[in-house]
């Protein structure tokens, strides 16, 4: 499927190529090294290539591609890469726009780390969630249809990819331990059940200061749920699931005098959760509700302050998850000497369980295309993961040249 | 029948310069630059060279696109330069009758969002013009005063006070130069809470595009820190069908080229 997309995209540009204008290219050059604060390990020596193509084929067709070279010696389980990161074509009509290829979509308003409708992408978890979620996200071949439908418009979202989450390998500083496993087995692995394609639809308007969105997602569970089968006294089969679940809901923003208000409330239904023992596996619809402000006060001092509260709405005991999650998100940034020296802080935390994330970073825009960013990433907290990263808290400093 | 077209442009533009030297009354004034006619639509390539006390420079280069129907006005500037910006956009729509709606796409985040007003007040990305003073102030916004009537350069001019009506602006008031012959803002001194001149807006460029007076390059210094931004239109047309589709929010993650 996916070669048969790429040969489609190979022809169509040798046949748009004749009539298209000059391609044009930039590059991003990247070094990101990391050094662990207790035993002053180096966990990371990051080099990224971001080359990207933008070339208008004609006056409605554009395509769009960027790749990502990397290498690092240091990291454990992330030492090479080249992949495409995107690579689409972008078809603007007189109202309907199509955008097919291998891309990213992020739809809602909250933030990455509370957000209740990110769920279209797997993420690549390598090295938890401390990279850029741009970078973490693993893009997938799709098709996107907008429309306008009188003052609203409609977008539509296909993608027939079986991508899931990747995780770290066991051993390796961010590699999540394993759901418990019910002992006295040993364990045969099955192959992977997964559900494949993933659809989207979103039907959002502008009125009066208001951004309304209603969402609707069918998605595989990007994070595998193990099932457990008794094969015999002494032989258990398991299986990692990928199963579809349906998303609904509303997003919206207002604007209110010197603030954005900014929110998001989502219902999961027949969403599959890890439990305890045989068969591992039980279902609960979940319902979210996320809820932001961004603030400038002091003319450009920028503050957001995100909470999101996450409901198991069918919660049984032998559920690994808890049946209620709420975790809250503070940023705060001030740029100065003309934004070019920006120093700036962001706090996650999981309340229920203690845990936080906290990354002060101090951004120098050394001239219009070099930049220096160092900064901390400090893991706090006893409940699961943090507890588990407690080891990991790093400096880090990166340097970024853009063409 | 464009020559009809353009006699018909010339004639109502003179009405209304006649019309507008008769009153002088500074509100009155003050509309009579936010209603001058400036086409239906625009499109224009943006440089804005900012330049440190000690000659150091930085550049920034977006398009800027505009639609207006009356005083509802949609403006958006599409990034170049620097590359850290390059295909971000923002959409400024602009009421006269309620507070203006405005959006970012950053391509970082993949997402368009909402920004407040507050933003308004704060340099806009790092040069010495803030949001308010690229054009997003309506003249309701201030108490306006005609000062004196004087000249600029050889240019009969209005010199007006504008007194802003919010607690929230960090000007106390701002210094006006309109020009007589045509409602052309030339200069303007903003005075912060203190009483001290903190900037200053001198157009150093102004040119006849399609029968319509434009200011070409001006150049906004900030007189404690010794920094300017000198910001050129370069490229600019008028009336070229600027599609209103590309000004609407979920347009933005489609730059313009």
């Amino acid at each position: 499927m996916i070669n048969s997309l790429a040969l489609l995209l190979a022809g169509l540009l040798v046949n748009f190529s004749l009539f298209a204008d000059e391609p044009v290219w930039h590059y991003t050059l990247i070094n990101d090294t990391a050094i662990q604060l207790n035993n002053s390990d180096v966990q990371k020596f990051r080099n990224v290539l971001l080359p990207e193509l933008d070339w208008d084929l004609n006056d409605s067709l554009r395509l769009r591609a960027e790749a990502r070279l990397l290498w690092d010696p240091e990291f454990e389980d992330w030492k090479k890469e080249s992949e495409f990161r995107e690579l689409a074509l972008d078809w603007e009509g007189d109202e309907t726009s199509i955008r097919a290829g291998l891309q990213q979509v992020v739809w809602g308003q909250a933030s990455g780390f509370l957000s209740s409708f990110d769920v279209f992408h797997p993420q690549d978890r390598r090295e938890w969630v401390l990279p850029a979620f741009e970078f973490m996200r693993r893009p997938l071949w799709m098709a996107q249809l907008q429309q306008p439908v009188g003052e609203w418009t409609l977008e539509a979202l296909w993608s027939p990819e079986e991508k899931v989450n990747r995780s770290a390998e066991v051993g390796t500083s961010y590699y999540l331990s394993a759901p418990p496993l019910p002992t006295g087995f040993s364990i045969i692995n099955a192959e992977d059940d997964r559900d494949r394609q993933r659809f989207g639809l979103r039907l959002s308007t502008s009125y009066d200061s208001w951004d309304l969105a209603f969402i609707y997602l069918s998605v595989p569970q990007n994070k595998a749920v193990f099932s457990y089968e008794i094969l015999s006294e002494s032989q258990l089969k398991r299986t990692a699931r990928y199963k579809r679940y349906n998303v609904t809901g509303l997003s919206f923003s207002r604007a209110m005098n010197t603030a954005v208000l900014r929110g998001e409330l989502s219902y999961y239904l027949d969403r599959e959760i890890q439990t305890r023992g045989v068969p591992g596996v039980g279902q609960s619809d979940q319902s979210n509700f996320v809820l932001g402000i961004d603030m400038t006060v002091l003319t450009d001092l920028d503050m957001t302050f995100e909470v999101g509260r996450y409901h198991l709405v069918d919660y049984k005991g032998s559920f690994i998850e808890p049946e209620n999650t709420t975790r809250v998100l503070f940023q705060i940034r001030k740029p100065f000497q003309y934004e070019t020296l920006v120093p700036r802080l962001a706090i996650v935390s999981d309340l229920e369980q203690g845990n936080m994330l906290i990354r002060p970073a101090l951004q120098w825009n050394v001239t219009d295309q070099f930049s220096m960013t160092a900064g901390l990433d400090i893991i706090n907290g006893d409940g699961k993961p943090f507890s588990q990263f407690g080891e990991t808290d790093r400096f880090y400093l990166s340097l970024e040249y853009r063409q | 029948m464009k020559v009809y077209y353009l006699i018909f442009i010339t004639v109502v533009q003179l009405l209304s310069q006649i019309a507008f030297a008769q009153n002088n009354d500074a509100t009155d004034i003050m509309m009579a630059v936010e209603k001058r006619d400036v086409g239906q639509d625009e499109r224009a390539d943006v440089l804005m060279l900012l330049i440190d006390a000690d000659g150091e420079k930085r550049e920034r280069k977006l398009i800027r696109l505009r639609c207006s129907e009356g005083r509802e006005e949609k403006v958006r500037l599409q990034f170049q330069f620097p590359p850290d910006l390059r295909d971000t956009a923002l959409l400024l729509h602009d009421h006269a009758d309620r507070d203006d709606d405005r959006w970012l796409y950053l391509p970082t985040l993949r997402k368009v969002k909402r920004i407040s007003g507050a933003q308004k007040y704060r340099n806009f990305l790092g040069t010495d013009f803030t949001y308010d003073e690229l054009g997003g102030r309506e003249p309701e916004e201030d108490i306006h005063t005609l000062e004196s009537e004087e000249q600029l350069d050889g240019k009969a001019v209005y010199r007006i006070r504008s007194v802003p009506k919010e607690k929230e602006n960090p000007y106390e008031y701002r210094l006006t130069w309109v020009w007589k012959n045509t409602p052309v803002v030339l200069k303007e001194e903003y005075y912060d809470r203190h009483g001290r001149l903190k900037k200053r807006m001198q157009v150093l460029k102004l040119k006849t595009i399609q029968n319509i007076p434009t200011v070409i390059k001006r150049e906004m210094v900030d007189i404690p820190e010794n920094h300017r931004t000198v910001l050129s239109f370069n490229n600019l047309k008028y009336n070229t069908g600027v599609s209103s589709r590309l000004l609407h929010p979920r347009k933005l993650n489609r730059p313009v080229k």
